[in-house]
């Protein structure tokens, strides 16, 4: 063909019509009457387009290798204007062969300036949906060749023109993945082969002024418009004018097309290329951006897919330095919160991956083999982070089983068997939770504190570690407050108004009271014994905090509680929150007098303002005048004693003193005279009155009666709840042993003993004894409800509670028992015994029955080689039962 | 209407430094770019050479050495019809290097690829490290089909070297050309040859089984 040398007028009319586009002269541009005429011709005659098509690249690979540039710009624009005018012509897809063809050459040419247009051309033709499809097309060269173009430098053939390259190289490998993701017939470009390619040379751009530094922005793009501009198209925006924001719309795009199947062909190039390129390591902006960017294109479902790569890259890379490993986690953080509730259906096995990686860089931090603790430190900050992030993505119920899961992740509490290692990893657990609890808005106390829940809680608030116990005040402040109070209580002083304050107090919910009422109990026993063990270092940190949960208690629940007079309540959770914190309040006074404590007078001061500061806050709450007038008058008292410890009268936060507990009481003892530097249990106008507070309480209608129970009590009437036989030990005891077994400077009293006590699981089955006990009242005092109507029935259950009242009968009950062992006659009541147990219980006196007379006739048939008679008796008993 | 007969992909692959850039700007530019900075990512060459009376069309592929482009490099390895591998004689390490270039070769590439192994450099006479002998001893227990050093300063051996590629790839096309040809041939000449006549002889025993019969 090319060999065919005719005569104009011999040649095919097509030939004719393409030669006549190509002006005289070499400065005219593309005749455009006669380019009309072409298209014609080509839209009339579909069968030649092909040949058209032939002949327009052979006349433009003859002026390429000639370096005629202006023909072949004239041959690329009469192909692209031919493509769109033929968009619907059957014989397009050979007519694009043939396009592609010339393309090609193009982008073999290394010519920066034929590059650039072959790029323009391909987009062209990309813009082009098909509507037959192409099977052998195959579009790895231009991937090969674009990819090239997005990595141009000014060293090679492109000079300062290499962003314009990259930008083409860029829209090319768009247009490729367009062309192929609207062509079912073209899923191959999420093959792996092709990926890798296109993701790294997206993301290089995407980086790459980073590389160039700052000047990059300013100096360069102004003279880089102007040159695009020269053969820019209309369809370009100058939004679109750096490679940088070019590959991110690109990288966008990307994401945004891959299905669920091909995201992982995408996310690894990603990964790899993070790592090779080092853009892990901190502050990995690079990686937080791209990883946003995925995570906002792509469909919402397939999140969690992304994160679950990421995790598995983490996995992947813990040997890792590091750096690195906190990159990820740093990502990780930044982006979960994006993926928000789509995370759903992996929520714990990603949030268990992810706590297993904090143990698993807690133990390779305590191996000794780690070289860099403060990076390792960090790595666990940046994952305790990301669960914390985690956690706030995902709704309340989540974030809940998330507390449980954690919770249950704790290494064992059971002090005598935990290991160093075990110890520390409490610590970033607690810390964990502490963060997932933030992010917690509680709505109803039941619904976070289950049972297990709380009791962990109750044991974390106990440990040896005074962090962790810090941090336990803090998970029930963050859990406790609801209406943002607990910023206003960290560090409350002693408040003259309290209004000062700024509380936001509500009314709490008969749930919540009901709740309340059940755990109150246990929850002032542990703040009591949290007071008890406050870390001397770190005092008034630790009794702050215990405050601000008390505090805290008294607002969310206890300040307006209504009495509740159902009679079933009454009886299954005797305490009102209120009065059960001021018992508390009185029984953290008298820890603070016990002389058998080993407390350093520093700590016997600050809780005695601690009492006194929440005494006056929860008096001023119920707004009880005669409550607020008796804490003002002890205040008084002790600022006109002068022990410098306890006059908080002073502005508290400018006192040095009590910004240093220990400190000061040794500047007291220099300072003052020798007088007493705390107050001892004779100075009674110095420390609230039992009396006179139960007084007030009363005054105000609340039921005071419990505060006359001394703590002590709490832990046996626990015992009666069937809480358990675990609860042996009193406070006393508990003082006793720690007495013992503590040397002097000991700081963390009596722990030991706790822990021992609190180690056992708090909810056994039924306990014997309880049962044993039950069987007996029940049948020698038979409950005293002896109504006979319904009205009498009603009656008694209006009837307001009255604690004291079943105190007293609780104690009459107890001392009728102990009289009756002690009085009676063993045998005379092992016989009641026998006769009460064979009355209740007949089967089980049949058993013994039979027992007995089977070990009788035993003894009796020894020698008796048959013993016919022995069936008969086995079997009487069966008759009579 | 494409003007060469074969197009063969090749890869150059080796240790940041050691000249790849150099060699295929020489071969294909016939320039020695002085002060060539790190290459980044891969550049792309094209060059036409002749191959007996065929013409044969070498894209070139030159990937960047160092580390961080690994992940793009390797993607070329794939569809690599040759890959050259190239050490600098005068650089102890980049020889050192080979097995781990070797193992990537054989993971990414196609397990029939051509493989050339390169010693560049050889105009730095007093600075060789690298002994010839070596060179060859390691591309023979490795099962390189083609060793030979270059320079590609003073040009020894780099257009010999493309050469060499092309001859080595076209005659391995060939070869499979033919074979595929042959078994064409075989597949229309038995069905020519045995159709028409089977369908006669069939023809001819059923007259004659007819005629038997009557």
């Amino acid at each position: 063909m090319n060999g065919l040398c005719c005569c104009t007028p011999c040649k095919p009319r097509y030939r004719r019509l393409v030669d006549s586009i190509y002006p005289r002269a070499v400065t005219d541009g593309l005749l455009h009457s006669n380019m009309q005429k072409l298209t014609f011709y080509a839209i009339s005659h579909p069968e030649k387009l092909e040949r058209i098509g032939e002949y327009l690249v052979m006349r433009m690979v003859r002026d390429l290798s000639r370096q005629r540039p202006v023909q072949v710009k004239i041959a690329v624009e009469a192909m692209d204007q031919l493509l769109q005018a033929c968009h619907s012509s059957p014989s397009l897809p050979q007519f694009s062969e043939n396009h592609l063809r010339m393309v090609q050459r193009l982008l073999e040419s290394n010519n920066a300036k034929m590059e650039q247009l072959a790029t323009d051309s391909f987009v062209t033709f990309s813009n082009i949906e098909e509507s037959s499809p192409s099977y052998h097309r195959q579009y790895d060269f231009f991937i090969d060749k674009f990819s090239q173009m997005c990595h141009a430098n000014p060293q090679a053939a492109y000079g300062e023109d290499f962003r314009l390259a990259r930008c083409a190289g860029l829209r090319g490998l768009r247009g490729v993945v367009w062309k192929s993701v609207t062509d079912d017939l073209h899923p191959n470009i999420w093959e792996q082969q092709h990926m890798d390619k296109i993701v790294p040379s997206i993301l290089f751009n995407l980086q790459e002024p980073d590389d160039n530094g700052a000047g990059f922005s300013s100096s360069h793009i102004p003279k880089f418009d102007n040159t695009f501009a020269d053969t820019t198209q209309s369809h370009r925006g100058d939004d679109e004018a750096t490679p940088k924001v070019l590959s991110d719309r690109c990288l966008r795009e990307l994401m945004g097309k891959a299905s669920f199947g091909s995201l992982r062909a995408v996310i690894e190039p990603v990964l790899k290329h993070m790592d090779l390129h080092k853009r892990w390591s901190p502050p990995p902006s690079f990686a937080i951006h791209v990883f946003r960017a995925i995570i906002y294109s792509i469909q919402s479902q397939n999140s969690y897919f992304v994160i679950q790569e990421l995790i598995n890259h983490l996995d992947s890379m813990c040997s890792a330095d590091a750096s690195t490993r906190i990159g990820i986690a740093t990502v990780l953080s930044s982006i979960v919160s994006i993926a928000g509730t789509s995370i759903g259906p992996l929520l714990l096995s990603i949030f268990n991956s992810l706590l297993k990686h904090l143990r698993t860089s807690v133990d390779f931090e305590r191996s000794g083999k780690c070289s860099d603790q403060p990076a390792e430190k960090m790595y666990q900050e940046a994952l305790i982070n990301a669960m914390g992030d985690f956690a706030n993505a995902l709704p309340d119920y989540q974030k809940v089983e998330m507390m449980m899961f954690t919770v249950g992740n704790i290494p064992n509490l059971d002090e005598r068997k935990s290991k160093q290692g075990d110890e520390f990893l409490q610590h970033v657990l607690v810390k964990t939770l502490l963060k997932v609890a933030t992010k917690y808005r509680t709505a109803y106390l039941a619904t976070v504190f289950t049972d297990s829940f709380l009791d962990t809680l109750l044991l974390l608030a106990l440990v040896r570690d005074p962090q962790v116990r810090l941090a336990t005040q803090q998970i029930f402040h963050t859990l406790l407050d609801r209406h943002d109070n607990a910023t206003n209580l960290v560090h409350l002083g002693y408040e003259r108004d309290v209004s000062d304050v700024q509380l936001t107090v509500e009314k709490c919910s008969r749930a919540d009271q009901m709740f309340m009422r059940k755990h109150i109990g246990e929850i002032t026993f542990m703040l009591l014994r949290a007071a008890a063990s406050a870390d001397e270092n770190d005092l008034n940190t630790h009794i702050d905090a215990i405050l601000c949960t008390m505090s805290l208690l008294c607002i969310e629940v206890g300040f307006d509680e209504v009495c509740i007079s159902v009679f079933i309540s009454e009886v299954m959770f005797p305490f009102q929150s209120l009065v059960e914190l001021f018992r508390l309040s009185l029984a953290l006074q008298q820890l603070a007098l016990d002389t058998k404590q080993n407390f350093s007078d520093a700590k016997r001061n600050s809780i005695h303002n601690m009492v006194a500061k929440y005494m006056n806050l929860s008096a001023q709450l119920i707004a009880n005048p005669s409550l607020c007038q008796q804490v003002q008058h002890v205040v008084a008292c002790r600022a006109q004693r002068g022990i410098p410890g306890l006059n908080l009268l002073l502005n508290i936060k400018d006192s040095p003193m009590n910004d240093d507990p220990l400190s000061s009481t040794a500047v007291n003892g220099t300072a003052e005279n020798g007088s007493a530097k705390t107050i001892t249990e004779d100075d009674q106008n110095l420390l609230f009155n039992l009396e006179d507070v139960a007084e007030s309480l009363k005054a105000s209608g609340k039921d005071a009666s419990r505060l006359f129970v001394p703590f002590s009590m709490n832990v046996n009437s626990r015992k009666l709840d069937g809480s358990g036989d675990n609860w042996q030990n009193d406070l006393q005891n508990f003082d006793s042993t720690d007495g013992r077994e503590s040397p002097d400077g000991y700081k963390t009293v009596g722990i030991d003993d706790v822990s021992v006590d609190m180690s056992v699981d708090w909810t056994p089955p039924i306990s014997r004894k309880q049962s044993r006990r039950n069987t007996i009242f029940s049948i020698i005092n038979p409950p005293k409800l002896n109504a006979s109507t319904v009205d009498d029935l009603k009656a008694y259950a209006n009837a307001t509670f009255d604690p004291i009242e079943e105190d007293r009968k609780e104690k009459e009950l107890t001392g009728s028992i102990l009289s009756e062992i002690r009085n009676t006659d063993f045998e005379e009541r092992v016989n009641t015994n026998e006769a009460l147990n064979e009355r209740s219980d007949l089967s089980k006196s049949i058993a013994r029955l039979l027992v007995r007379n089977g070990e009788t006739t035993r003894v009796r048939d020894i020698g008796r080689p048959t013993k016919p008679k022995n069936v008969f008796e086995i079997e009487l008993p069966s008759f009579a039962y | 209407m494409e003007d060469y007969k074969y197009l063969f992909k090749v890869v150059l692959v080796g240790n940041a430094g050691v000249g790849k850039t150099c060699l295929v700007r020489k071969f294909t530019q016939g320039i020695f770019p002085p002060g060539q900075s790190a290459t980044i990512g891969v550049d792309f060459m094209i060059k036409t050479v002749k191959v007996g009376n065929d013409k044969i069309k070498l894209q070139i592929w030159d990937t960047a050495g160092q580390e961080r482009f690994r992940s793009i490099t390797q993607s070329y390895y794939r569809s690599a019809h040759a890959i050259v591998l190239v050490y600098d004689v005068s650089c102890q390490p980049s020889f050192d290097c080979l097995p781990e270039w070797l193992g990537e070769i054989e993971s990414y590439a196609n397990r029939r690829v051509l493989k050339i192994l390169v010693g560049n450099k050889v105009d730095k006479g007093d600075e060789r490290e690298v002994p010839e002998r070596i060179g060859s001893d390691f591309s023979d227990v490795n099962h390189f089909d083609y060793f030979l050093e270059t320079s590609a300063l003073d040009a020894t051996n780099v257009d010999q070297l493309f050469e060499q590629v092309a001859t080595r790839l076209t005659n391995d096309m060939k070869i499979t050309d033919e074979r595929v040809h042959q078994y064409r041939a075989d597949a229309t000449n038995t069905s020519s040859s045995g159709g028409p006549i089977k369908l006669i002889d069939r023809a001819q025993t059923q007259l004659n089984s007819c005629c038997s019969r009557q």
